[in-house]
């Protein structure tokens, strides 16, 4: 294999050492000239009906520029099921709803004008879970609609009553999964400017910059071709940022009454309150395995409390249906998922989108399975794992696949025995849970692509103007190293622009693992059109044909030994009479196809990755405390571009998953959030953390840039099941409800003692 | 992100300045020391002070003196979390203590945070630690602006939960509080035992007038001898998380054992089950002058489990804060006793 300058290496994230010593940029550092505050009067009730809003000692306030409510913007409706509006008129449908906002000098004034404003209610009855929501005579949350259910997702392979017939074994478990939190470090935050000729600016934490310009035109009752976003560094977003939420609007709405630029900066609570939340799942899977360690079937159904309006996580089905559907290899699957809307929280996209919740489900089911017919959990995944170059039921083109590898690589750990707990009450065990995540992409939208321009300027310098977008996951290193290799220069000589919608060409946004795949292969592309200009303008200079020369160490190199530097090439092409610079671009949209509307057969992502985890636990029979002790994470990622970059992922991950697994919930009592704060939404902190050992599984992916896959979620989406499964073998009670909290372990432990 | 509101900042030098400071500004005046807990109180407006006085500029608030005659600490009412935790004299002499300032929050917090602020920790709820908008829009709380106990409708008395680590332990070990209150130009003092200090009601649950600063801390000498006689201190303490987690539950405990092996005091303090530390007597009475046997130690467990009547205004499931009571009592005195 060839030796690789760039790809491959450990390199700390390019823009590391500006965020750890405060000097990036982050949105909520970002002023403008004249810049004024906004903040956003929410509701005081689940579901009211608005009588009257008195703004008038508001507007009284000094430092108070103005008010902005409903009447301010043309009557639009946005989101998928056009449920939303910016500013609620008539009747507002959860806590989060927002009705009001105010523009001031500075955001104290800002927060405490919204205070003064007066607001006459008419409480109507409420619903806050599905049961109640569908129940005979539920009150009505959106209008124009003959109930509260929303959709059903209905997905079958085969024929469930002949895979449930040929089968041996079969178990049932149902689950109930949690609403937690993205809590990016920095919270939601935008700067909206309009100019004189009504175009407008957006800064903004987005993830989809370009569909947030249709969206927010949309919702604006505006041209999306007036609408310019900016992105400045980016504190985290963990999908929270993959959808318009009204404070985008309503940022824009400030600015344009207020006539200058205006910030709208949310607090945790805001966060919280306002923001989506991954989507919470009620779940029951039945599962069957024959004899001989096959797997037969697996019928799934579910509901979903998608909440008062329609944002991603109504949309998590399609995820939890593809591990339903493809994890694994099962002949008959049956999948059914309700959405429901409730007086609730909004549910969005969150890393591992629907993966963790179904990594759970079908991770419970397949250690049960196993647990039944007497077979080591590893060797009946093994028996049961996906191969490479293979079309799964559902249409899925499994090209590269280490699952088998990365299940060998844990079952070779597994042969190291846990050694005892110090106390009798301590108890330890061991679990595995994997997941099935797609690799590069998902076309959930008609266009899953990517556009790139690579240019080298007269000092040798290369930009990378790609479409995708930074979120703290690595991209501009990854992508840097990519172009660096091809072009044959040092890293540090590329640098990567992503952050104008008038720059930079369309991306659909960074969700679904597939900036390093996507916008890698779109910035390979373009750099090798670079490349040629390079060589063909080289070749003149060397006597040479193009064909026959390399670049390397910022050298264009005959096969004579003759040389020249990239830089000379560069300015031979450029100053000279009809000169040309050098760039390359281009657009790349992977080999894959949306899913039938009906079916939900099809292709999304061309390239599948797979990961499993195995965690060592220690669970305190008289506390319910759980202590993770290691956690080891086999991940297939194609090739890792910068190991270190993989690692960070991973171990990330991990912290998100055991959070998710352990101690995060959202907490709401009667649609108000009861926790939403740092001291009692409960992050996994570092002194939780357990070791956590990162095997790569280099799979070289036909269709990835170098090989590499997506891992960008994987790393949270089995932790939880591979705890929960740790946590029965160490004292035999399954847990169905992350958090596993010491509460909840020693209910069980005390109900499996009373018999 | 939540702003603090606007304030005047004061930093007087001594303590003379910083009480005769509250004296002139009354109830807008507040003091401050490390501010881990007030200044998020301020951002939520539990707290509305128009002045801070700052203690960082007083030099006596830092002491920390072992008298020459071996009798004791004195502990300045400023000196650091992190200090207290880590420094050597301390851990070898009231290693409880030590380890309840290891375990308050996180490194960071530890470092700005005090020993003063500790003891004067706010009593929390999950009714009142919320922020402005919150409350206003459930309807105030007792233990701030409002007249209902949403934790309990019927009580006459707000049921805010103590949360401070260091404040069993200093109830267990018998510590005093120096108090300085403004006297026309000088400072009066004045000593409350740290028992006294505390007051079991959620909205007024120090004994301690709005004028008065926490200056110091005086803590007795216990001595431990050789092979288990003496003195044998532990502070252990029941949360979610490894770090920033206010307690569940904390345990002080203190045992001088006799020559022969028995327990001749005992002394018993639970934290974060009520308003204020709760001094288990009953379960020191039944340890006290006897053998350890196990079942002593299981009826001095339950007799302390008692006084743990948790309400839902804490983190985790009253049932399982009830179960843990016995339990982790049980731990901590086992832990102690190496029994």
């Amino acid at each position: 294999m060839k030796e690789f300058s760039a790809v491959g290496k450990r390199i700390p994230k390019t823009d590391a050492p500006d965020k750890v010593t405060g000097r990036a940029t982050y949105g909520q550092d970002f002023k403008l000239p004249g810049m004024l505050h906004g903040a956003i009067r929410y509701s005081d009730h689940a579901h009211a009906r608005i009588l009257n809003i008195d703004t008038s000692k508001a507007e009284a306030l000094e430092g108070v520029k103005c008010v902005v409510t409903a009447d301010d913007v043309p009557e639009t409706r946005f989101g998928f099921y056009k449920d939303n509006m910016p500013l609620k008129k008539d009747v507002v449908r959860s806590h989060r709803d927002e009705i009001a906002g105010v523009v001031a000098v500075n955001e104290m004034i800002a927060r405490q004008a919204v205070k003064l404003i007066k607001i006459e209610y008419e409480i109507l009855p409420a619903v806050f879970n599905v049961a109640d929501a569908m129940a005979e005579n539920a009150p009505l949350i959106q209008p124009n609609r003959d109930s509260n259910h929303l959709i059903t997702n209905t997905y079958n392979h085969g024929d469930v009553e002949q895979g449930e017939a040929e089968s041996d074994v079969v178990v049932e478990v149902t689950c109930k999964l949690p609403y937690v939190n993205h809590a990016s470090m920095e919270t939601c935050v935008i700067v909206a400017k309009f100019d004189h000729s009504q175009n407008l600016t957006l800064w903004s934490t987005t993830q989809i910059p370009f569909l947030l310009q249709k969206d927010l035109g949309a919702a604006l009752g505006m041209s999306p071709k007036n609408i310019r976003i900016l992105q400045p560094t980016i504190g985290g977003a963990f999908g929270r940022e993959l959808d318009i939420y009204p404070y985008h609007p309503i940022a824009a709405i400030m600015a344009k009454k207020a006539q200058v630029p205006v910030r709208l900066c949310f607090s945790r609570e805001e966060e919280f309150r306002a923001g989506p939340q991954r989507q919470p799942v009620e779940v029951t899977i039945r599962a069957g395995a024959k004899n001989n360690g096959d797997l037969t079937f697996r019928d799934v159904s579910m509901t979903l409390d998608v909440g008062a309006y329609v944002s991603w996580g109504s949309t998590t089905p399609m995820v939890m249906m593809e591990t339903t559907a493809s994890f694994y290899r099962v002949p008959h699957v049956r999948f059914k998922a309700d959405c429901v809307y409730t007086n609730n929280l909004i549910t969005g996209a969150m890393r591992g989108y629907g993966n963790p919740q179904s990594s759970f489900y079908v991770e419970s089911a397949m250690d049960m399975l196993a647990e039944k017919l007497g077979m080591d959990p590893i060797q009946f995944r093994i028996q049961n794992a996906n191969q490479p170059n293979t079309i799964t039921e559902q249409g899925l083109k499994i090209t590269s696949c280490g699952l088998e590898d990365c299940l060998k690589a844990l079952a070779e750990r597994a042969e190291t025995k846990l050694e005892p707990a110090a106390q009798p009450h301590l108890k330890r065990g061991r679990g595995v849970g994997g997941t099935l995540n797609v690799g590069g992409g998902a076309r959930i939208y008609r266009s899953d692509g990517c556009g790139a321009t690579v240019k080298v300027d007269d000092f040798g310098h290369v930009s990378l103007i790609t479409g995708s977008t930074e979120i703290g996951q690595g991209s501009e290193t990854v992508l840097a190293q990519m172009v660096a290799e091809i072009l044959s220069v040092p890293v540090d000589d590329v640098r990567v622009i992503n952050s104008d919608t008038d720059v930079k060409m369309w991306d659909v946004g960074v969700h679904a693992s597939r900036t390093t795949f996507i916008a890698g292969n779109a910035a390979c592309l373009a750099a090798k059109e670079a490349l040629g200009q390079i060589f063909e303008t080289a070749s003149e200079l060397l006597g040479a044909s193009p064909d026959s020369l390399k670049a390397e160490n910022g050298q264009i190199i005959a096969p004579d030994g003759k040389s020249v530097s990239l830089s000379k090439v560069v300015r031979s092409r450029h100053f000279r009479s009809g000169g040309q610079m050098v760039f390359g671009q281009a657009f790349y949209d992977p080999p894959t196809e949306l899913v039938d509307k009906d079916s939900y057969h099809g292709n999304i992502s061309p390239a599948y990755g797979f990961g499993m985890q195995m965690a060592d636990v220690e669970v305190d029979t008289e506390t319910g405390q759980v202590r993770v002790l290691k956690l080891i994470c086999a991940k297939d990622i194609g090739r890792a571009i910068n190991p270190m970059a993989v690692e960070g992922q991973i171990e990330g991950g991990a912290q998100m998953g055991l959070g998710y697994a352990l101690s995060e919930e959202v907490v709401i009592k009667e649609g108000k959030v009861m926790n939403p704060n740092f001291v009692d939404y409960r992050l996994f902190t570092s002194a939780d953390m357990p070791e956590i050992e990162n095997i790569m599984i280099e799979s070289n992916d036909p269709e990835g840039p170098f090989g590499a896959k997506g891992i960008g979620e994987m790393g949270s989406s089995c932790v939880a099941a591979a705890v929960t499964n740790a946590i029965y073998d160490a004292v035999g009670v399954r847990l169905t409800q992350p958090p596993m909290t010491p509460e909840r372990v020693l209910a069980a432990l005390d109900t499996k003692a009373a018999g | 992100m939540l702003r603090l509101p606007p304030f005047e900042y004061h930093a007087p030098k001594s303590i003379a300045e910083a009480v005769a400071l509250k004296a002139e500004y009354g109830e807008l005046a507040m003091y401050v020391a490390g501010g881990t807990d007030l200044f998020p109180n301020m951002k939520r407006q539990q707290f509305t002070p128009q002045n801070l006085i700052g203690l960082r500029k007083i030099p006596e608030l830092f002491q920390l003196v072992f008298d020459q005659d071996g009798t004791g600490l004195t502990l300045g009412a400023g000196v650091s979390l992190n200090e207290v935790a880590e420094h050597p004299d301390i851990l070898k002499n009231y290693p409880a203590l030590a380890k309840a300032a290891s375990l308050v929050s996180a490194p960071q917090l530890r470092n700005m945070g005090t020993i003063g602020g500790n003891l004067c920790l706010d009593t929390r709820c999950t009714y009142y630690n919320q922020s402005y908008q919150w409350r206003k829009a459930l309807g105030f709380c007792l233990k701030k602006s409002g007249d209902t106990c949403w934790v309990a409708r019927s009580s006459p008395k707000c049921l805010a939960v103590s949360s401070s680590d260091c404040a069993p332990v200093m109830v267990a070990l018998e510590a005093e509080f120096c108090l300085a209150s403004p006297a026309g130009e000088a400072v009066k003092t004045r000593i409350v035992p740290a028992s006294e200090f505390y007051k079991n009601d959620g909205a007024n649950f120090l004994n301690k007038t709005a004028d008065e600063l926490l200056v110091s801390i005086r803590l007795p000498t216990y001595y431990s001898g050789k092979s288990g006689i003496g003195w044998k201190m532990n502070y252990r303490k029941l949360s979610r998380r490894n770090a920033i987690d206010f307690p569940l539950l904390g345990v002080a405990t203190a045992f001088r054992q006799k020559d022969n092996g028995d327990c001749a005091e005992a002394r018993i303090v639970l934290g974060a089950v009520g308003s204020s530390p709760l001094r288990a007597d009953e379960a020191e009475k039944i340890l006290q002058d006897g053998s350890l046997t196990l079942e002593r130690i299981e009826d001095a467990v339950q007799a302390a489990a008692k006084l743990a009547k948790p309400l839902d205004n804490t983190d985790m499931t009253l049932s399982y804060r009830k179960k843990m009571a016995s339990r982790f009592i049980t731990e901590a005195f086992n832990e102690v006793l190496k029994v």
